[in-house]
């Protein structure tokens, strides 16, 4: 038998497709919603243990490093673990609904420039800035430090602290080059919008 | 404390619209949920998160659209959120109907003798959409006019009409020799 192929036969066999039944019983939705909570409390569990540890490790070999150089490195890691820690309670205690997010009932154009605003901005700008400025150079120090402290490891320290920041430098350019990609597309909504 | 009652702020109310959006939309929320997975264990996950955003969304429902445009408007921002996230973690490359338009269809002139392998192909093609015009494919493929489009997507009657015509014309050149417009 032919097929109708004509756009109102695709529109049947769109239709007539065989899809699985997942109506979503109430107890099983409050059970995904519990789910949920607990991935989100889990993940910032997981984040702030991890940030507490860096802290703790660190701020253990300040008291014990007697190299200046080390201590100044120590000191910025913590700041940087610090602050990442700072960013998940403010993310865990904003309250639902509020920020420049769309609503997830918002019209689909809204919604999804949103959503591309949110990750071109996590490639540039302040986000992406800080959290360069906050993780490169603690580390970097850190490495210089070690490597004053025991000069007979030097070029390997030195080399290490070439490549940690050369990965560095090269997060910039990839990252500016994803956000550039993101905002062409909102470039793109805008001008439709407009056109509109 | 039973189950049902975990959550506060939960009304019969947003149970009720749940209810009724799975009764009426099922069905439909699944077939966008393929428009937007193709891997059938994302799928299922995509579906639960889907629903899971849509019977929260009926806590805030006012009733200033239709049941149908809000089911719809939630369905599509979880599925977009989706993708995006999916994009990001796979450098997914995805194209505009207009793009779409311009390109060549290897296959193109070859009819698929199999509905299933049809649905196949066209599914293949929605999965290469940008989420924004995949929402008018998928609208339009369920059978909507362009103004419930505009009113899910936001776009204007005249964007929607354009974007319509430009799937009408990718449908024929690709799905039928000789490109019947009907509809």
């Amino acid at each position: 038998m032919a097929i109708d192929l004509a756009p109102k036969g695709m529109r049947d066999i769109w239709q007539s497709q065989e899809v699985e039944n997942t109506k979503v019983s109430p107890v099983e939705l409050r059970k995904g919603v519990r789910k949920l909570e607990k991935a989100g409390r889990r993940r910032s569990l997981v984040g702030g243990g991890a940030c507490a540890l860096v802290i703790a490790c660190f701020g253990s070999y300040l008291l014990t490093f007697p190299n200046l150089i080390q201590c100044i490195g120590c000191a910025l890691i913590i700041v940087g673990a610090a602050y990442l820690a700072y960013q998940l309670v403010l993310i865990r205690t904003r309250p639902e609904g509020t920020g420049a997010e769309e609503s997830e009932s918002s019209v689909g154009m809204r919604f999804y420039r949103a959503e591309l605003e949110r990750q071109r901005d996590f490639h540039r700008g302040l986000w992406f800035w800080s959290r360069l400025v906050i993780f490169v150079p603690g580390p970097l120090v850190f490495f210089i430090g070690i490597a004053v402290a025991h000069p007979e490891v030097a070029p390997y320290i030195y080399l290490e602290a070439a490549a940690f920041a050369l990965f560095a430098i090269l997060a910039v350019p990839l990252n500016l080059r994803r956000a550039r990609k993101y905002q062409h597309e909102i470039d793109a909504l805008n001008a439709a919008e407009k056109q509109d | 404390m039973s189950e049902t009652d975990f959550t506060p702020g939960r009304t019969p109310k947003q149970d009720k619209l749940y209810e009724d959006a799975a009764i009426g939309f099922g069905a439909a929320l699944s077939r966008l949920a393929r428009a937007y997975e193709a891997d059938p264990d994302k799928r299922r996950d995509l579906l639960q998160e889907i629903h899971l955003a849509l019977w929260r969304s009926f806590e805030k429902f006012d009733g200033r659209c239709s049941l149908r445009t809000w089911v719809y408007r939630v369905a599509h921002n979880a599925a977009t959120s989706h993708v995006v996230r999916q994009r990001r973690a796979k450098t997914l490359s995805m194209v505009s109907l207009e793009e779409l338009e311009d390109l060549s269809d290897k296959s193109e002139g070859e009819i698929a003798p199999e509905r299933r392998q049809t649905l196949n192909r066209l599914l293949t093609l929605i999965g290469t959409l940008k989420p924004l015009d995949r929402q008018v494919i998928v609208s339009y493929l369920e059978g909507m006019d362009a103004i419930s489009i505009g009113e899910i997507t936001g776009m204007s009657g005249r964007n929607v009409a354009t974007k319509i015509h430009r799937i009408k014309n990718i449908l024929a050149r690709r799905f039928h020799e000789g490109g019947r417009h009907g509809d």
